[in-house]
Parts: C-alpha cells; structure tokens; sequence
C-alpha cells in the first residue's frame, strides 16, 4: 500500500517534468522554426534589443531545472520562485510598456502570454502535490527513515 | 542490465529536442551579421511602440492668419488622423482656427496637444472601424491633462493601400479620397556617397535586387543596404505604387525594416559602411521635420524634388497627400466640411503656409 502511494507520488512529479518538458520542447521548436520572425518580432517587442538569446538561455535553464525536480525537491522550490519572480516581474514590466501600444496583436500576445504564464504554474503546483504526497508517504508512520529501513529489512 | 523506464525515455527524448532546437536556433544566431541588428536594434527601439507621433513645428516665417470663419474646435481635432508626414497641416489647421501657438510654455494652447496622428495604416484602421482617438487639454485647475476622444473621421496621409482598400470593404466601409497637398518622395543616402543621381530605373533595379554593388551605378565598390519601411506605412506604399509600379520588391533583411520615417533616415546617415546605405522617405520630411546634416537627397535622371519640379512634374515621383474621409459621413459634419474647405483656395493657401506645395496651382 505504501509502495503504490510511493509510485503513485513519482508518477505525478515525472508527470509533472514531463508535462513542462512538452512545453519547453514545443517553445524551442517554435523559436527554431520561426527563427527569423521571432527576430523580427523580439526586435519590436523588446524596443530594440536583440532578446533571443536571453529566451534561449531562459530554455536551457529551465530545462535543466525541470528535471532536477526529479532530484531533489529543493530545486523545484528555487524554479517556482524564480519562475513566480522573473517572468512574473517581467510581464509587469512589459505590460507598462505595452499600454502606449495601438497594435491589438501586440495586446492579445501580451493577454495570452498572462494566460500562458499561469498554465505553466500547472505542473510546478501538480510536482508540489506529488512531492507531498511522496513524503507523506515515506513518513507513514513517525519516522520517515526508520520506517522505510523497517520495510527494507521486511521484504 | 538496468532497466530503463518509459519516464526516464521520454524526459530524455524531450530534453534532447529543447536542447537540439535551442541549439539551432542559437547557431542561427551566432552566425547571423549582429553588425547589422545591434545599431539598427538601438534605431528601432527609440522609434517602436506605436507611440503617437508628435514632430513640433514652429510656423513658417511669412506665417499669417488667414482663416476667418473658425468652424473647426478643439475636440474636432480628435477625429483628425493621418501619417507622419501630414502632421504639419493638422498643426496649420490648429493654428489658424483654434489659435494654437508654438511656443511650449502656453500649455493648453500649444500645438502640439492638438495633434495626434497614429501613423498611416493605424490612421486607417482607425477610419475604417470607426476607432476613437484623442486630443489633450490640460485642466488649470486639476493641474492635469485630459484627454478628448472622438471617433476618427478625417485621415490626412497617402491613398489607401491594396489591403486598406480591402478591409473597408470588408467592413462595408467606402473612403472619399481627395488630394489636397504635393509631396515629393526621395531618395536619400549619406552625404559622402559619390552618387548624386540616379535613374529611375535604376532605382527600381536596386529595390528589385538586380542591382546590388554601387559600382554598378558610378559609386564605390560596396555592396546597397537598402532600407525600407514596414509594411503598410505610408512610405512603403508610395515606393510600391509610384516607384515600382507592381514590379516585386525583394525582401528586406529585418535590420533594413524601419517602422517609423525617423529611425529610417538616421539608419541611413548612421549605417556602418557610411555611403552603403539608401532609404527613401518624403522631401518635406526631410527638409523640415527631421533633418539631418549627414543625409542628401538623390535626384532622380538629373532632377531635384524642389516646388517648382513638383508642380512641374519634371520631378518623377511626386506625391499626392490626401483628405479621406468616409462616404457615410454626414453632409453637416464638419470633417466633411474640412476635407471641402482643404480643397478651397483658402485651404491650399493653409497647405502652403504649412510648407507643402498645393495640388491646385
């Protein structure tokens, strides 16, 4: 019974990973296929400045943080503040430059990239769920050690 | 041996396309000619972001008021827009019949808060689905300014494009376009290029992509940067319709796009390999609203865009500004007052003092 609570918690965090590795993947994707729209479009956005290589640094970054969740649940806590932080932060920012914009295509990417930007807290909050659950099933009793030791030695 | 699970195949499989794609795209970008985005980027940002463009002007030197009968107000002038290049009539229009002065330190008469001009294709949009714009008028006692909105019934600017044509009939929309002032569209490049004219055909040979080193046409031996507007502008449609009359453009690389007249003509002046560059924009422009000491105009099989080769038409690509308004537009309205009233004597003279050429004599 704990076994399963145990896989049933691993699943949801590899779930998770997965899910947010789809996202980036498809991202990546896009930024490779579109490269010289983007450029074009990232150019204008950003008021000039050449930003693609922050999306792909941010790419690499995220990927690579993604899947440490695996690892330890310390660098999920550190991805979701500096996901919450940054990219929340720099929405904001944006946003205030945007409000001089006429373009009603620049406004709907701005209003979708509010909606993206709270679908990507999806798998960050289904990883936390799955990491609770990991440890509480663990724990089981008291003493988390003491009592996978105990079911080591069992079986 | 180790099994391998479906998770751990997966998260490697997904990992290697963000890496593998990021890669790519990074590669694109390293070896693109970053000496063409850096500058150009730094040109673009000071210009982009759809921000209301308002040159101030100050009235020519034999400036006089000539309009008697003042129909026009200020909240009248929210529903004027057009392009960059029109904004002196609007500030003529402001000074002849609301008063407004060009001098910063009388606020709410200034005549600056009386113009608003969106830009070509924003001004049409504007038009065509009946969008609102605004005018500012500062409140002395709130100490504040406020913003008085009209929906947009008169555009000053080149014709419509193809495309601005098409959505208003799609939206049921039919434009009333009357030339009221002379313009001509130039040719510009920086001051230390050894070419000084050009022919008509060999500019359309360098926008086409047929010509593509200035030693082909007496200059050095240097490959053309040729600049262009965006899409849609005023600008771009002119060099679509006057100058290559249908024949296709080839394709810009992004760093020659510029989206505003301004950071067009300091590219050209600022470009890297100085007299490479070439762009083209309004004489009017150039000569009054944005100067620029290390550009010179290109004349075109010999010609100058001077008034007289205007009128005359010796000079090939004049252009026309135009009123355009909707034909839906009520026979009281005072913007369809306004657009017969440009079209009057009184008004041609308003188009001379604003320092265009006037389409009747």
């Amino acid at each position: 019974m704990e076994n399963k609570k145990l896989r049933s918690a691993r699943s949801m965090i590899k779930t998770a990973v997965i899910t947010r590795l789809i996202g980036n993947a498809l991202l990546s994707l896009w930024t490779a296929a579109g490269y010289s729209e983007i450029k074009e479009n990232l150019l204008r956005i950003d008021s000039g400045a050449v930003i693609l290589p922050y999306i792909i640094a941010a790419l690499f970054a995220d990927t690579f943080l993604t899947v440490l969740w695996l690892k330890n649940k310390l660098f999920h806590t550190i991805h979701l503040g500096l996901y919450i932080a940054l990219y929340g932060f720099g929405y904001c920012f944006m946003i205030i430059d945007v409000m001089n914009l006429r373009s009603r295509a620049i406004l709907a990417a701005f209003v979708l990239a509010l909606f993206i930007w709270a679908a990507g807290l999806i798998p960050f909050i289904v990883c936390g769920i799955g990491r609770r659950k990991q440890t509480k099933a663990l724990n089981g009793d008291d003493n988390s050690e003491l009592s996978q030791d105990h079911r080591i030695k069992r079986s | 041996m180790k099994k391998i699970s479906i998770s751990t195949v997966i998260i490697s499989f997904l990992s290697a396309v963000i890496v593998g794609s990021s890669g790519f795209a990074a590669y694109k970008y390293l070896t693109t000619d970053k000496s063409m985005l850096g500058s150009e980027g730094d040109k673009l940002a000071s210009h982009y972001g759809g921000d209301n463009v308002n040159v101030m002007l100050t009235r020519s030197e034999n400036w006089r008021q000539i309009t008697e009968e003042k129909f026009l107000t200020r909240p009248d002038f929210a529903g004027i827009d057009g392009s960059t290049a029109t904004i002196p009539i609007t500030a003529e229009l402001a000074r002849q019949f609301c008063g407004a002065s060009d001098d910063t330190k009388y606020r709410n008469n200034y005549v600056g808060s009386f113009v608003n001009h969106n830009k070509t294709d924003v001004a049409y949009e504007n038009l065509i689905l009946g969008r609102d714009n605004y005018v500012e008028e500062y409140d002395d006692h709130e100490r504040k300014w406020n913003k008085l909105e009209e929906q947009v019934r008169l555009v000053f600017a080149t014709p419509p494009s193809e495309d601005e044509y098409h959505t208003a009939e799609n939206n049921g929309v039919t434009l009333e376009v009357e030339p009221v002032a002379l313009d001509g569209f130039v040719f510009i490049t920086h001051k230390d290029n050894p070419v000084d004219s050009l022919t008509v055909q060999q500019i359309r040979d360098i926008y086409s992509g047929r010509i593509t080193n200035w030693k082909e046409i007496g200059g050095r031996d240097e490959k053309i940067r040729a600049f262009q507007r965006t899409k849609n502008s005023g600008s771009q449609t002119a060099m679509e319709e006057l100058v290559m009359q249908g024949e296709s453009m080839a394709e810009a690389p992004v760093a020659f796009v510029a989206a505003e007249m301004g950071s067009l003509i300091e590219s050209v002046a600022e470009y890297e390999n100085e007299s490479a560059a070439i762009g083209y924009t309004y004489y009017y422009y150039i000569n009054n609203l944005y100067k620029n000491p290390d550009i010179k105009v290109i004349s075109i099989d010999g010609v100058s865009p001077d008034n007289e080769n205007l009128v005359s038409e010796k000079y090939p690509f004049t252009a026309a500004y135009y009123a355009v308004i909707r034909s839906d537009e009520s026979q009281d309205s005072v913007y369809r007052r306004l657009r017969d009233y440009m079209l009057s004597e009184e008004g041609q003279e308003i188009v001379r003092l604003a320092g265009y050429c006037p389409v009747k004599g």
